[in-house]
């Protein structure tokens, strides 16, 4: 058995020393622990005695300190100890240069690292993970070990009869949409120059916008717009290459997986944003486009950057921020409303994407898109997802507009059963949030915790799938404070983890700050927040007060009788028009943009 | 081949602008110069202080042993020849040839052996003169040089009086008589020699601890002629088994393993007041090896933190009062302040040839 | 007006990410922003690097205790 001597040379302080004694002890070395203050003297002739196989001293490096711990590895020199004691260093401040000043075999600095500790005592090389010898890390499936089976049948009842009608009111339908999608689906199959894509793209034209015909035809950009310079991008690969390894927001399993949104309009500074986001361990990305582009037939084309909120929905654009994205992590790209829903999946897909956005009822009411003109598009969308096998997320925002958490749910279940006839993998997305609704009704007066417990629990009595609160959790919780943003963000993110969410979207803790763009700084800070309140909930929970329960029971009985209302109104799309998912009263219309659009 | 190590008391003693006087000395002598360190050596800006530092340029033709990872930090193209086996933070040393001209970051071997390996291939490849950059305070890995520079000044201590009294003390130390050995002694062993001459073996080799000197003393029951102790000490231990063995040491031999062994622990001051006691009982002190220490520079600057910037800058004592001091308790080997003009003869100081130079 | 300088409490803190290779070029960059934002009495509170960068606080301090204020200078006696 190896001896390592552990020598504390603070006088006060030897907590690192006990924990490295513990885990040298617990992996088979005989590690003697020498008390703090103890001379490099008194070092030295112990290890001239026990001839231990490494010495590893901890201290906190200051200008004084330095010679106290080159004296130590002097008079181990001289003792004739080196040839066979390594020596190592740990502490604050301590680097590789100090640490070779100071004459020391090893440093070390952060937290403990085992691995590199033992490698170090056995003199074998600390092999510093690149990401070419990383272990590859695996993309996970968010909808892997969920059966989808309906719990309660009468919910399950309802909605194969809404859905039933809906499939049957989209036959034949198509709109410009669709046939764009259609039409660039049927582009990228083919060579870039080659006449047949020419003339596909005539046609592909013929059912856009005039501003992005204009665009195609006479190179006119919206204003705000700008083509990337070919400098911007050759220097970009240097900057985005592939992280050996990224910190951990979760401390215990494997759940839930952590996204985290960006949009900052230039692709560029998304894919510092996503790095940014990697290294402090985001699990998956979502991409968010800018609210114009939705409203227009048609989408750009080439790497364009925007000075607004939203990156543009191009293939280059989203090529480009795919080549920054590690290849574990998911990348989810929305496409939930407007008028290029179904081309986007289609974008989505040929750049890489592993999730979808498709939510019917929430793009044709907070989403602005008409009814009629989304169904269509949403419907084929959903074919197109369960035909790329690429699972979509069904997001729940509608709350935010004082939509009634039952009204949001059955808009979700609806999807739900919609996605699972057409073939696709559903992920719906309750919103954890301080709505209006929430607000009015005094739901969450005392705390945040029963809302959401009843908000996130009331999925498991009705369908086993998984849940993935999003976007983010905590909406309108959040203020311009840093610290109070990044707590709140921290809190939910525990909160869905307790509940058993498969996913959690966070915010920056910018999320409330309206004047500008979303910086790095804030993204690294509710990360480490999310991190450190996970650590300190460990496997331990929150306790909701009996408040939870009677929430649930009310909302479950609140979406089944919803459903039931839509149902018998027997015209899904007449239903969202007539704010059975979404009415004035609840601070929701529906959309108008599209509206006439729908062809038979 | 001739080696000197460049030996400091402290952290930017200037024993690199010691070495960096010597190297251009060198240069225009036409030896064949190695460069390595013991530390990390050659960089801009210190890593603990941030100030400028004293930056190596070695011209074409200079060997060194410096770590893989910093071969291509300065702006001399180095060509490796030969992966020495010796290892540090920054990969395994190297041993190279400036094939073109400029700066250098020296990381070498940072323990005797790995020197004594690097001195080895350096001196196969026709090496003159070696210049081995120390750090800190460190000594041990020059006692296989030939000789050795010491720096010291206000970054030791502020106070004059302390920086020569401390100099005064490293001096005794590298001038303690040298006793050969009368035939092959242990060095894993503390030899006790009787009147009769004969010799008897404890087992033990260093003396650092209080409670080590308690433990030898109760082992030394007669009166002996001679102590040996082969590995290093510490002086308030060796102080503690004089007092503790008065009547057994009283005109005794007290022979250590090397000057290196004793310079390597506490401070040399406490060495004197052993020396001092030593001889107040007619105990005579020896070394079995030294190394010549050749001279003395003194560096006035040294690095002040300010609570206001949160940042150092250079200040310095008054120059000449140091000179004096120091120059005042010290009589058998030179000691000067580098940045002084004119510079001295300093391989004529270090007994570095120059006639028969190799080109 | 007077300075806002002088009615900062005690600090100045900025909060930032830094495009670097590692912890010592950050540090490195902190300080050098300091410089170039005519701070003085600088520290680094927080540094954490990983992957392309560093979230970074750095600290000026504007009065420490035992100072004159210059907060205290410009208030009104009672």
């Amino acid at each position: 058995m190896k001896t390592v001597i552990l020598a504390p040379l603070d006088p006060v302080h030897d907590n690192a020393v006990k924990l490295l004694q513990r885990k040298l002890t617990e992996a088979g070395y005989g590690a003697i622990a020498l008390p703090p203050g103890v001379t490099a003297e008194e070092v030295i002739e112990r290890a001239l005695t026990e001839k231990p196989a490494a010495i590893l001293v901890s201290r906190t490096l200051g200008y004084k300190v330095a010679e106290t711990l080159s004296g130590l590895v002097d008079l181990a020199d001289a003792a004739g100890l080196r040839p066979h004691t390594r020596l190592g260093v740990g502490g604050m401040a301590v680097t590789r240069e100090i640490g070779a000043e100071l004459g020391f075999d090893g440093v070390f600095n952060g937290d403990l690292n085992m691995p590199a500790v033992i490698a170090f005592i056995e003199n074998r090389p600390i092999e510093m993970a690149t990401a070419d010898t990383a272990p590859a890390r695996i993309k996970p499936d968010l909808t892997a070990g969920y059966s989808y089976r309906f719990i309660d049948p009468l919910i399950e009842g309802l909605l194969d009869q809404i859905t039933s009608q809906l499939l049957d009111w989209v036959k034949a339908k198509s709109s410009p949409g669709t046939k764009r999608a259609q039409l660039r689906e049927a582009m990228l199959a083919e060579p870039e120059t080659s006449t047949e894509k020419s003339r596909l793209q005539e046609q592909y034209l013929q059912q856009c916008d005039l501003e992005i015909q204009s665009f195609y035809r006479e190179g006119s950009l919206p204003d705000g717009v700008r083509w990337l310079d070919q400098g911007e991008l050759e220097r970009l690969p240097g900057l985005t290459a592939a992280l050996p390894q990224s910190l951990s927001v979760r401390h215990v399993g494997e759940r839930p997986l952590i996204f985290t949104q960006y949009g900052t309009g230039c692709p560029v500074m998304d894919a510092v944003h996503i790095k940014v986001a990697e290294a402090w361990g985001a699990d998956g990305l979502l991409h968010f486009d800018p609210s114009w582009g939705a409203q227009r037939e048609g989408l750009l084309d080439g790497l364009l950057s925007h000075e607004h909120d939203g990156t543009i929905l191009t293939l280059d654009n989203l090529r480009l921020i795919r080549s920054a994205i590690a290849p574990h992590l998911l990348w989810n790209v929305r496409g939930h409303r407007g008028l290029n829903t179904p081309e986007t999946q289609v974008l989505a897909q040929a750049a890489g994407a592993d999730l979808l956005k498709i939510n019917i009822p929430y793009g044709a009411t907070g989403g602005a898109t008409d009814p009629a003109r989304l169904a269509v598009d949403g419907v084929y969308s959903l074919q197109l997802a369960a035909r790329y096998g690429l699972p979509f997320d069904i997001p729940g925002n509608d709350e935010l507009s004082g939509v009634p958490p039952y009204k949001t749910f059955a808009g979700l279940l609806v999807m739900t059963m919609l996605g699972l006839k057409l073939g696709a993998r559903p992920i719906p997305k309750p919103l954890m949030c301080y709505s209006p609704y929430m607000m009015v009704e005094g739901c969450m007066e005392d705390n945040f915790i029963d809302m959401n417990t009843a908000k996130l629990r009331v999925w498991s009595e009705i369908i086993d799938a998984p849940i993935w609160p999003g976007e983010p959790v905590g909406f309108m919780t959040h203020t311009p404070d840093r610290v109070q943003s990044a707590m709140t963000t921290a809190a939910h993110v525990a909160l869905a983890k307790n509940l058993g969410a498969a996913a959690v979207t966070m915010a920056s803790s910018d999320e409330a700050y309206s004047k500008g763009p979303i910086s790095a700084q804030a993204r690294v800070d509710t990360l480490r927040a999310a991190r450190e309140l996970l650590r300190f909930m460990g496997s331990a929970g929150f306790s909701p007060t009996p408040a939870a329960d009677r929430l649930q029971v009310q909302l479950h009985a609140g979406i089944r009788q919803q459903l039931q209302l839509i149902a018998k109104r027997g015209d899904f799309v007449a239903a969202i028009y007539e704010g059975l998912l979404g009415s004035p009263e609840d601070g929701l219309h529906p959309g108008r943009t599209g509206r006439g659009t729908v062809q038979e | 081949m001739i080696s000197i190590g460049f030996a400091g008391t402290a952290k930017n003693t200037g024993k690199t602008t010691a070495a960096l006087a010597v190297l251009e000395q060198a240069q225009r002598a036409g030896l064949r110069l190695g460069l390595t360190s013991i530390g990390y050596d050659g960089e801009e800006i210190d890593h603990i202080t941030g100030l400028p530092k004293p930056r190596y340029f070695a011209p074409a033709g200079t060997l060194v042993t410096t770590a893989r990872d910093v071969l291509t930090s300065g702006s001399a193209v180095l060509q490796p020849i030969e992966t020495l086996d010796t290892s540090t933070l920054f990969g395994p040393v190297i041993l190279a040839e400036v094939a073109q001209p400029g700066s250098l970051v020296l990381v070498g071997p940072n323990h005797k052996a790995g020197l004594h390996s690097a001195l080895q291939r350096l001196n196969a490849q026709g090496v003159d003169l070696v210049l081995v950059d120390g750090a800190l305070n460190r000594l041990a890995p020059m006692a296989i040089c030939d000789g050795l520079v010491l720096s010291t000044g206000a970054a030791y201590d502020q106070r004059i009086p302390v920086i020569a009294d401390h100099a005064h003390a490293m001096n005794r130390l590298f001038h303690l008589p040298v006793l050969a050995p009368a035939g092959n002694l242990p060095e894993d062993a503390f030899i006790l020699t009787n009147s009769n001459g004969k010799t008897s073996s404890i087992r033990g080799s260093s003396l650092l601890t209080e409670v080590a000197a308690r433990e030898l003393c109760q082992q030394i029951s007669k009166p002996v002629s001679g102590l040996e102790i082969p590995g290093v000490s510490a002086p308030d231990a060796v102080l503690h088994l004089i007092e503790c063995a008065i009547s057994q040491l009283a005109g005794a031999q007290l022979v250590f393993g090397s000057a290196l062994h004793l310079a390597s622990s506490k401070d040399a001051r406490t060495w004197l007041k052993v020396f001092n006691r030593a001889q107040s009982l007619r105990i005579k002190i020896y070394v079995r090896e030294t190394i010549p220490l050749r001279c003395i520079t003194l560096n006035p600057l040294y690095p002040e933190f300010t609570t206001r910037s949160g940042q150092y800058q250079y200040a310095q004592v008054d120059a000449e009062k140091l000179r004096e001091a120091v120059s005042g308790r010290i009589i058998d080997i030179p000691v000067v302040n580098m940045l002084d003009k004119p510079q001295p003869d300093l391989l004529g100081w270090l007994d570095i040839p120059v006639k028969g130079a190799k080109s | 007006m007077g300075s806002a300088r002088a009615q900062v409490a005690d600090a100045i803190d900025i909060e930032t990410f830094f495009i670097c290779r590692d912890a010592e070029e950050a540090q490195r960059l902190a300080l050098q922003l300091a410089d170039e934002l005519n701070l003085t009495d600088v520290s680094i509170v927080f540094l954490e690097h990983a992957g392309i960068g560093a979230r970074v606080r750095l600290r000026s301090y504007v009065h420490r205790p035992g100072e004159h204020y210059g907060w205290l200078e410009n208030a009104t006696q009672a």
